[in-house]
């Protein structure tokens, strides 16, 4: 089989974006193979370490996730096994479009749904809702707090203080010098 | 065209390597559910959602704040990160990071155990740092740990919890035992276990973890095969079957086979008792004969267990039965085996009575009986089967115990609970040979134990002790203070207990305070005085562990012990006893002695990456700073204890100052390995016999001097051979052939022991799962 020039050159140029498709998606593949059962380990520490005010510590403890995410498993073996704040039993939930926002403690935001931050923010309003996310910069959009990955690999978390004071929410010193202030 | 062939190769490296390593992710997470910081895995794969009983996912979410530091993000923690960050149970019985630990620990994968091709346990353990095996009598291979001997009862040996020391003197015997292809992981305490334990953990404890169903919802079935010089080194079956449900699993499996230890040249006593012959014609003290087809150890050990929610029942049988190599009949065969029939049950119930508070009953109860072939006692039982009752020896155990484990926040955590036991023999004086008057045939113990865990942010803090009664013998109690620590890549422990070991009805039955009495006609010796106190040992340690990169780990301990009271299981001589039977004549007895103790440390380096790892460790012990006993130190052969002569004050018998263990595992591709693990073994001391004339009686020790030696094994396998689940491999232990020998670690009369020598090995394994219903919605 001969190939001519132009044919050759072609041909290379489709190999190395062959090369360069694999090694993203190698990489892709990697990128989003997040340890949930690390954030869930997380998230109940939340449920432990910040403080919500007194009168939502009622019935259960609510935890929603705002659509499909592989956490919202984890989360569910997490509360059949743990109690939550002033030791109320754990519900996670998917949420639902009906579903009032103001009545979870919790609610967990997956990369998916990164872009409806700023409508799920309005519909919470003050409200003691911990809004948690997990892609970079959501802090700032208004997560309250939104979990990183370091460098060397370590699941880290960064805290919208100001976001945390104006829901009415307080997280203790001790949860806090684990992340991130900001 | 040459430019075209490059690239294409460059294309499929590039795949092959995307998929390889994505392909090799999948593969080698499926066994590392137990780790801590590595919990990738599929949505379609999550099947194991209750981690076995040692690993508990609420433990997973019990972890304190300052464990959180180091969480990894993505699961893709190093394969280093996920051995030093697995959790451990046995050190307190709750789930723990190792590193935190109060103890020093070591855990055994079931990779490790699989790559090296393991025949056998002792293979296992001889690579755990501070381990080495040595000789006890009838032929039998006991542990030794940091330099002290162990297998009297002085390190507690559990298969899934469950304590498997043999009741009556509390040994524990190697050697074609325990089913290595069965094992799915390996905790080994290598310090003292008595605040949480007991008795039996005064030096160190193993829990060898078995495979369950959250491991395989399958089939499995393996066959190990060894081939030495001359004839059959071994052949072993083993077969698995679990069952999981929602709530529910089920698992059996047996291990069957017989081994060789040895095909060499072995000095055996001719032994009138097995032998009339040897009676009527005087054909000497003994002789050396091959140990080939000679030395059997027959071994039939298989599990039951069913659990469901939080109860359990299971039911372990083990039958082991080896052939006493120290004695032969006039045509220089070793005819007589001696072994024990064991059953051991339990049931256990774990009440989650709050979130916080988890007590878990349980209940035991375990019968053994002695097995022997061509001796004098089984000639009796078959040639008299009308005497039978009273023949027939047997000991019970009957346990009741209860854990409570309390949560009180997420900073302190409380274990505690109570354990009774009681202990019955049945005739088991007419094995008595000096003895006379009534022994103990039961006794019953109790016992109360707690530990409080502090996880404070300066360090966590370790508080418990364990007190025991007993009507036999003085009380024993046993303190814990342990402080861990740790700051990113480095951790450091301090340890302080204060263990014991109390005296088993064997113990007491042969045990001997120095007194007798004579009888009138000067024929006999009664009234042999008894009594024991428990053993004690202070034992201070300190461990500093470095993680040098994500790959790299370093630890290093130092250890201090000091043994009070030591029982010694020792060969008792004097005057007296010599004129009224012999020259050669004596007792065995228990004493307890003086002081006894060794210090020194150990080094254990680990290099760990997907290709596989490289692991060494340098264990090193000291006596000449301890005080010494007669019974272990090198000396002089010479009967009469006082004659004796230190030749080397700095060691003991039986036990190397010096050990190098390596072991290293490479994965030349996702499923084809090699594994080459050896042992550089530093001099070792022991007696051997000095025939002094062509009488029966005329034999005589004499110290000898084991130089440094080393063992080299290797192993390939291949995993997913032909089809998915098989695996082969091939391999070969003591290349070199250097026949290493286990010594005697107390005085005595037993030239040392021959081990195996080279071994051409062969073992297949084939799992196969059962495959998943497939829901109609």
């Amino acid at each position: 089989m001969f190939y001519t020039a132009s044919q050759y050159n072609l041909f290379v140029k489709k190999v190395i974006l062959l090369w360069i498709m694999a090694w993203f998606c190698c990489n892709a593949v990697m990128a989003q193979d997040v340890d949930y059962r690390a954030q869930s380990l997380y998230i109940y520490k939340f449920s432990k370490y910040v403080f919500w005010p007194e009168e939502t510590l009622q019935g259960e403890f609510k935890i929603g996730v705002y659509g499909n995410s592989p956490i919202l498993e984890e989360l569910q073996l997490m509360a059949s096994l743990k109690k939550g704040a002033n030791d109320l039993s754990i519900r996670v939930t998917e949420i639902t479009e009906e579903d009032d926002l103001t009545d979870y403690h919790i609610i967990y935001i997956p990369s998916s749904k990164s872009r409806q931050i700023r409508d799920l923010t309005e519909k919470v309003g003050t409200s003691p809702v911990l809004l948690v996310a997990e892609r970079e910069g959501l802090a700032t959009k208004g997560a309250t707090i939104n979990f990183l990955i370091t460098e060397n690999m370590v699941l880290k978390f960064e805290v919208n203080m100001s976001k945390m004071a104006d829901q009415n929410l307080k997280i203790s010193p001790e949860l806090l010098k684990l992340g991130y202030e900001i | 065209m040459r430019s075209t062939t490059k690239v294409l190769i460059l294309i499929v490296f590039t795949f092959s390597l995307s998929t390889g390593i994505s392909q090799e992710d999948t593969t080698r997470q499926g066994e590392d559910f137990q780790y801590l910081f590595n919990q990738k895995k599929k949505k379609k794969d999550r099947e194991p959602k209750e981690i076995s009983d040692t690993l508990s996912l609420a433990d997973f979410y019990d972890m304190s704040l300052e464990e959180l530091e180091d969480l990894k993000a993505t699961g893709v923690s190093s394969e280093l990160e996920k051995y030093i960050n697995s959790l451990i149970s046995v050190s307190t019985q709750k789930s723990l990071p190792s590193r935190y630990s109060p103890n020093i620990v070591t855990l055994v994968t079931e990779e490790e155990i699989k790559s090296m091709g393991a025949r056998d346990l002792i293979e296992v353990l001889q690579l755990v740092p501070g381990f080495h095996f040595a000789q006890d009598n009838k032929g039998n291979v006991g542990l030794g740990i940091r330099g002290n001997w162990a297998a009297e009862g002085k390190v507690l040996i559990m298969i899934n919890g469950k304590e498997i020391n043999e009741h009556y003197t509390a040994h524990t015997y190697f050697g074609n035992h325990f089913p290595v292809d069965m094992i799915k992981r390996i905790e080994i305490v290598r310090g003292p276990g008595s605040a949480i334990y007991g008795g039996l953990a005064e030096f160190g404890v193993i829990n060898i973890v078995t495979k369950k169903p959250n491991d395989l919802n399958g089939l499995e079935f393996v066959l190990n095969q060894g081939q030495m010089g001359e004839g059959v080194g071994r052949g072993k079956f083993n077969f698995y079957v679990g069952k999981k449900w929602e709530r529910s699993d089920l698992n059996f499996w047996f291990a069957a086979g017989n081994s060789q230890r040895s095909n060499r040249q072995h000095y055996g006593f001719y032994d009138c008792s097995i032998d009339s012959i040897i009676c009527q014609d005087s054909i000497g003290v003994g002789a050396y004969a091959s140990l080939a087809g000679e030395s059997d150890i027959d071994n039939f050990m298989s599990n039951f267990e069913f659990n469901s929610g939080g109860f359990s029942v299971s039911s372990l049988l083990d039958y082991y039965g080896v052939t006493d190599v120290t004695v032969l009949d006039s045509r220089k065969r070793r005819p007589v085996k001696r072994g024990y029939f064991s059953s051991y049950n339990e049931i256990k119930q774990r009440f989650r009575i709050t979130p916080k508070l988890t007590i878990t009953p349980k209940i035991n109860f375990n019968i053994q009986t002695p097995v022997e072939e061509n001796t004098p006692y089984a000639e009796a039982l078959i040639n008299h089967p009308e005497f039978a009752d009273s023949l027939a020896i047997a000991t019970t155990r009957f346990r009741a115990r209860v854990d409570i484990n309390y949560n009180l926040n997420h900073r302190i955590n409380m274990l505690g609970g109570f354990d009774f036991y009681n202990d019955f023999a049945l005739n088991a004086d007419t094995i008595s040979q000096f003895y006379s008057g009534e022994p103990p045939d039961q006794y019953s113990s109790t016992a109360f134990y707690g530990e409080m865990i502090f996880k404070l942010p300066v360090f966590h803090l370790f508080a418990g002790a364990r007190f025991e009664t007993n009507a036999a013998y003085n009380s024993a109690f046993s303190p814990r203070i342990g402080i861990t620590k740790k700051f990113n890549k480095f951790h450091l422990k301090f340890l302080v207990t204060d263990a014991y070991r109390l005296p088993t009805l064997g113990n007491i039955y042969y045990s001997f305070d120095g007194t007798y009495d004579v009888a009138p006609d000067s024929s006999y010796v009664y009234n042999v005085g008894r009594g024991l106190n428990p053993e004690k040992t202070l034992v201070l340690e300190a461990e500093a562990g470095y993680q040098f990169s994500e790959k790299t780990f370093l630890t290093l301990n130092i250890f201090d012990m000091t043994i009070r009271d030591p029982i010694v299981y020792t060969f008792f001589q004097d005057e007296t006893i010599r004129d009224i039977y012999g020259y050669n004549s004596g007792l065995y007895v228990y004493q307890n002695f003086n002081k006894s103790g060794t210090r020194g440390f150990e080094l254990d380096f680990r290099f760990q990456d997907k290709w596989g790892f490289l692991n060494a460790n340098y264990s090193y012990y000291s006596v000449s700073s301890k005080p010494k006993i007669s019974a272990y130190t090198v000396s002089t052969f010479n009967r009469d204890p006082r004659e004796r002569e230190l030749v080397d004050d700095d060691v003991l018998l039986a036990f190397p100052q010096h050990r190098l263990n390596l072991n290293w595992l490479y994965y030349i591709t996702e499923d084809f390995s090699v594994n080459l693990n050896s042992s550089f073994i530093g001099s070792t001391y022991g007696y051997d016999i000095s025939i002094i004339g062509p009488g029966p009686w005329d034999v005589d020790g004499k110290l000898i001097k084991n130089r440094f030696t080393y063992l080299v094994n290797f192993y390939f396998r291949y995993q997913n051979l032909f089809t998915k689940g098989l695996a082969a491999g091939l391999g070969v232990n003591d290349v070199f052939n250097k026949g290493t020998s286990y010594m005697q670690p107390y005085f005595g009369v037993q030239p040392p022991l021959p081990g195996a020598s080279r071994e051409f090995k062969f073992i297949i394994e084939y799992k196969l799962p059962f495959k998943n219903k497939k829901r109609n919605n």
